[in-house]
């Protein structure tokens, strides 16, 4: 089935909206505003109950996240600089630590001089434009760059680096549950003596981006959503740690990448290690305890799509742990090409080589991909069991925590396998 | 570093001149770059030795961003000047002006401005005809201007034109060097020239005559001033090259120009004397130099959703189309999902009955498509559709290609005529230039409603339903409803226009005998009128009814028309006693709280308003908000005369202060404070779902206002 992806356009937005003390200033029509807006509070909900009265002002209307300057054919017509000039002052009014103003694609037909409506509004040191082509960029391209541009412009010091001190990269609002994640990820860091000082683009703030270089390492979770950062950071003197495994998605994957991170920094992953097997051993009890679980599952035909790097872990997992057939694995645009090589190969070396580059494929009986591919084709009857595993799931489903990275999204996985496959 | 532009009417020998003074510059021991900035991209061709270098915009649009370096972009040419080219689309198609703005963001993020050189030339095309190439007058790129003129009208027109757009980019200094004359052997066309400097407050800085030298040289490959040092033409543009020294050291000054206004340029090329220019006559809207004029957000229309995404959901209605959205993948991405993951949920929830489509397919324009025209991936999208089954697709447009003007028709007719049997609509929404979503819903409709056969016969017994009202009537159970009232007349949907239908229903609309409104919004009469238009029959105007007395209206009107006046009379009988019962039990939790009632504009609400009178509620107020959709659209109500218009949230606030409601019912907006609060929602048809709602407000008035959740991490 045809995906539906997101591009670098959106990637930036919701970089910048993964800021909670920074703001998007769309110069753009209200429909894509909206869609932002909604998007924004779903994925990364933090508007109080009191603060909705005082967005009744121009730019806002009524709604605190994405204001936007509302272009219209007037507009695209003769331009739209006014608005920029009125109306960042008035969302500098709601003290936004930074003002990141972004072109709609429509918009960067037009040419309105952005630089200049933040320098007559003397907001240079608190505000920015991204001007470039957006739309051309893969999402995690048009992430990874954008906070790569606003660390650049916080211009942060490495003046008290602290030793056993990290920071999570590549991870993004658009993750599922990226929050349940970012706890695991940090509560297990812990026990190892790793204290999580910032996860840029997943809820950090400016003054978490601007301590970050601070810390001594950089742990990648999703390369592909912060290959810029990674040079940046290691340009700064921050070490980069990343798991040859992949992201850690599946109990290997889960395992390797603390693993790495063990024999990077010399301490003991004891700790996440037995969590894992905890629940390694919770699931060997359920097929043991339920023999028919293992039964109905093995042998069932998967369609994974979704970033490489998140991809190739999950294949591997699903075959090795589950016996599960890969029929159809496809990559997002902006994949690790590293990744993409060593996918291709893993699935040549199993003997399943033609099912690389192939979209989920009707006749599936587990999708694994973004949330509207893997429901609609359960929904229409094109596989007996949709996982979302990507973005677009909106936020608002999820209270029980279930992502897709670390040992909770292993069992949120297996978890909807299982019921699945209930009285199959 | 000193950054000059050069600007002129297209083929007024900017390029020519750019490239002798870059030479001149250059033989003064300056370290000089230039930069072309026409699409025919020939601008450095005589520092090159007459070859043409690739643009900058051909290597965007063939290198990933990660691999693009500046090196690849530059070529050294004469003297050491540096050369670069940005390129363009083929002229008619695409936006060139978006290729200057790509051209200098790549070149700034690629580094160029971190170049050792003294001075930058601009060579840039002719009129400022849009934001793209007004971009190198912006502050940060020209510090001065100089302007490229024969005695030829258009051609001082054109450098009139680029002192207006110098006006909009004022940077607080003036900035115009002066002018260039470069004789083209007009009748008096010096002083010509000169008057237009003198009436514009400028000067005329050098006289190029017109000598075969630039000929020869250029056939050679080669400037004049390279290949003939001692020429007169060389003097006088090393004299040019002594004035943009001059200008950068301070020795020489700027001016701010004063363009002429249409008369004005009149009486110069007639030769009168110039008339003053009347005070403010050159103010226009929307210019940034004028502050008299200015315009303002509060003149726009807010919309908060586009044209685009209403069309595309007009055809998601369709089940046998496809829409092919042309526009990038990020407005695939948000209305396709948003949409799909609205039917997935209704289905999930067994609301939907028809199953989830996946039909809709996006051209994915990029920044690249922008600049050279997006036809061709509409062509592939369209072929690409066909393949993939749909003989039926929707064209929709977004913002992109409406902006660079892609002529979609005439891809449309094209691919039509190598696929006989395929109908493809186009709905050139435009993003939001056309209005907003309910906007595009309109556009599309009147497209599908052209696909009514009108000479179908109709046939008794058979109804069409008008109307749409996203998530509402759709759901089965109120189908259900619908149906059993229908059958109790004997009667049958025929179509449903526009609510999960097919282009056969459709087209076979004619065969219904009764066109009815579902219900009574601004847009399904717009829909009435559009089918009237269509078929020449009068739709029953007495919409599917909510609540008791709607529902004994229509029920009496259903019985004339049928002959059936006695099962409607029964059916009445029946409808006033549970209404009556219901009341009855229901009031004393009513009887004098004060309720405050708003309302869209376009909703009726009059079943509401006579249930909640009966209840005897005491209204505070009852109000509409104002469209800011449709701004003639009228509210229509029984109850017009206590209904407030044009409602605002201020007065809400007002009112809220003033009336100490119970009650805020609402639809429109959501106040924050104590006062309990409930949705108007959309009920369903006939009479139980109007009491059910009852029963809704009657908890929220006995339920605890303040939930335990809002206590967040404080409780």
């Amino acid at each position: 089935m045809r995906r539906t992806l997101p591009d670098g356009f959106v990637g930036a937005v919701m970089a910048v909206e993964s800021i909670s003390d920074a703001i998007v200033f769309l110069h753009g029509p209200g429909g894509c505003r909206v869609r932002f807006m909604v998007y924004s509070s779903a994925v990364y909900p933090r508007m109080t109950l009191e603060e909705s009265d005082s967005y009744f002002i121009p730019y806002f209307y009524g709604y605190p996240r994405v204001p936007a300057t509302f272009l219209d054919e007037y507009d695209y017509i003769n331009g739209a600089f006014y608005k920029l000039e009125e109306g960042l002052p008035i969302v500098d009014s709601k003290d936004p630590g930074l003002v990141v103003v972004i072109n709609s694609p429509g918009a960067g037909l037009i040419g309105d001089n952005h630089e200049k409506a933040i320098r007559e509004a003397h907001m240079e040191d608190r505000a920015i434009y991204m001007g470039e082509a957006l739309v051309s960029m893969p999402m995690t391209q048009g992430y990874d760059h954008t906070l790569r541009q606003i660390l650049e412009h916080l211009a942060p010091v490495r003046d008290s680096p602290e030793k056993d001190t990290v920071n999570l990269l590549g991870m993004t609002v658009l993750d599922k549950d990226w929050a349940a994640a970012v706890e695991e990820f940090r509560e297990n860091l812990e026990s190892m003596g790793l204290k999580v000082r910032c996860v840029p683009g997943a809820g950090a703030e400016l003054g978490d981006l601007r301590d970050s270089l601070n810390s001594e390492y950089c742990i990648v979770v999703c390369p592909e959503a912060c290959a810029s950062l990674c040079d940046y950071y290691e340009s700064k003197g921050l070490k980069i740690i990343r798991s040859k495994a992949g992201a850690p998605v599946g109990f290997d994957a889960v395992e390797g990448w603390y693993r790495t991170i063990a024999d990077a920094t010399g301490k003991d992953p004891s700790v996440p290690i037995a969590k894992i097997d905890k629940a390694r051993t919770k699931i060997y009890q359920k097929f043991v305890g339920m023999k028919y679980n293992a039964l109905r599952i093995k042998g069932l035909k998967f369609s994974a799509a979704g970033t490489a790097s998140v991809v190739r872990p999950l294949t591997k997992w699903m075959y090795y742990y589950l016996a599960t057939a890969p029929i159809a694995v496809d990559t997002d645009l902006g994949s690790d090409e590293d990744e993409v090589r060593e996918l291709r190969e893993f699935l040549e070396s199993i003997d399943y080589a033609e099912s690389f580059g192939v979209e989920p494929k009707i006749g599936s009986d587990i999708v694994l991909s973004e949330g509207i591919t893997a429901l609609t084709m359960k929904i229409n009857g094109q596989c007996s069991i949709g996982i979302p595993i990507g973005h677009s799931s909106m936020g608002l489903d999820d209270v029980i925590p279930r992502p897709v990275y670390g040992v909770q999204g292993a069992l949120y996985i297996l978890d909807e396998i299982l019921h699945g496959v209930r009285g199959s | 570093m000193y950054q000059i532009a050069l600007y002129g009417k297209g083929g007024i020998g900017k390029s020519t001149m750019a490239a002798n003074i870059s030479v001149a510059l250059a033989r003064k021991g300056l370290k000089v770059m230039q930069v072309g900035c026409d699409p025919k991209h020939d601008s450095t061709r005589l520092l090159l030795g007459g070859k043409a270098q690739p643009t900058v915009l051909e290597y965007v649009r063939n290198t990933p961003m990660a691999k693009r370096r500046l090196e690849d972009l530059i070529m050294e040419g004469t003297d050491g000047v540096l050369c670069t080219e940005a390129g363009g689309p083929e002229p008619g198609i695409g936006c060139a002006g978006r290729g200057i703005l790509t051209t200098f963001d790549t070149l700034k993020k690629l580094g160029s401005d971190k170049l050792d050189v003294d001075i930058k030339v601009y060579d840039v095309l002719g009129d400022v005809v849009c934001g793209g190439f007004a971009v190198p007058l912006r502050g940060e790129y020209a510090d001065g201007i100089m302007l490229v003129t024969s005695g030829e009208f258009m051609a001082m027109y054109a450098a009139n034109n680029i002192m207006k757009g110098l006006s909009n980019f004022d940077t607080g200094s003036p900035r115009l060097i002066g002018i260039i004359l470069n004789s083209r052997g007009v009748e008096g066309e010096e002083t010509l020239v000169r008057r237009f400097a003198e009436a514009t407050g400028t000067e005329v800085i050098a006289v190029m005559p017109r000598d075969r030298l630039f000929a020869e040289a250029e056939g050679q490959g080669h400037t004049v001033r390279e290949l003939f040092p001692d020429s007169d033409i060389s003097k006088v543009v090393d004299s040019i090259a002594q004035r943009l020294i001059d200008v950068s050291e301070g020795k020489a000054e700027c001016v701010y120009p004063h363009p002429l206004n249409d008369d004005q340029l009149s009486d110069l090329a007639a030769g009168r004397e110039i008339r003053k220019a009347e005070s403010g006559s050159e103010k226009r809207d929307g210019c940034g130099a004028c502050t008299s004029c200015k315009r303002s957000i509060k003149d726009s229309r807010i919309m908060m959703s586009c044209a685009a995404y209403g069309a595309l959901a007009a055809y998601s209605k369709m089940n046998d189309f496809a829409v092919v959205l042309h526009g990038p993948e990020s407005c695939l991405y948000f209305m396709d999902t948003s949409r799909a993951k609205a039917v997935l949920e209704l289905y999930d929830r067994d609301i939907f009955e028809v199953e989830p489509a996946h039909n809709v397919r996006c051209t994915m324009m990029d920044d690249a498509v922008s600049i050279f025209g997006g036809v061709k991936y509409l062509e592939k999208a369209l072929n690409d559709t066909i393949a993939d089954g749909f003989t039926k697709i929707a064209v929709v447009t977004t913002c992109m290609p409406g902006i660079i003007g892609d002529d979609c028709i005439s891809v449309i007719d094209k691919v039509m005529k190598h696929n006989p049997g395929i109908d493809i609509q186009y709905v050139p929404t435009d993003g939001d230039v056309v209005g907003d979503y309910t906007d595009g819903f309109m556009m599309a409709a009147s497209n599908i409603v052209h696909m009514i056969d009108t000479s179908v016969e109709p046939q008794r017994g058979l109804v069409n339903l008008i109307g749409t009202s996203f998530f509402d009537l759709h759901s089965r159970k109120h189908i259900g409803e619908l149906d059993r009232m229908f059958g109790r007349f004997g009667l049958e949907v025929n179509c449903r226009f526009l609510d999960e239908t097919t282009s056969e229903s459709v087209e076979n609309f004619c065969r219904g005998s009764i066109d009815m409104i579902l219900n009574d919004t601004a847009n399904n009469r717009e829909l009435c009128d559009m089918i009237r238009q269509r078929t020449g029959r009068e739709v029953f105007d007495v919409p599917i009814p909510v609540g008791r007395y709607d529902y004994e209206e229509w029920l009496g009107c259903i019985g004339d028309i049928m002959g059936m006046e006695d099962r409607a009379r029964e059916e009445m009988d029946l409808v006033e006693s549970e209404y009556e019962s219901f009341v009855e039990e229901h009031r004393p939790r009513f009887k004098g709280k004060k309720v405050l009632l708003l309302n869209k504009l376009s909703f009726n609400i009059d079943w509401l308003i006579d249930i909640l009178l009966d209840l005897e509620v005491d209204f505070i107020r009852v109000a509409c908000q104002t469209s800011p959709r449709k701004r003639e659209t009228t509210t229509v109500s029984r109850h017009i005369d206590m209904i407030t218009q044009n409602y605002t949230a201020e007065m809400m606030k007002e009112d809220i202060r003033t009336g100490h409601p119970d009650l805020i019912i609402s639809d429109i907006m959501m106040p924050t404070g104590g006062t309990r609060f409930a949705r108007v929602g959309k009920v369903g048809l006939g009479l139980r779902p109007s009491l059910d709602y009852v029963v809704y407000l009657e908890n929220i008035m006995r339920l605890p206002n303040d939930e335990g959740w809002k206590k967040g991490g404080r409780a």
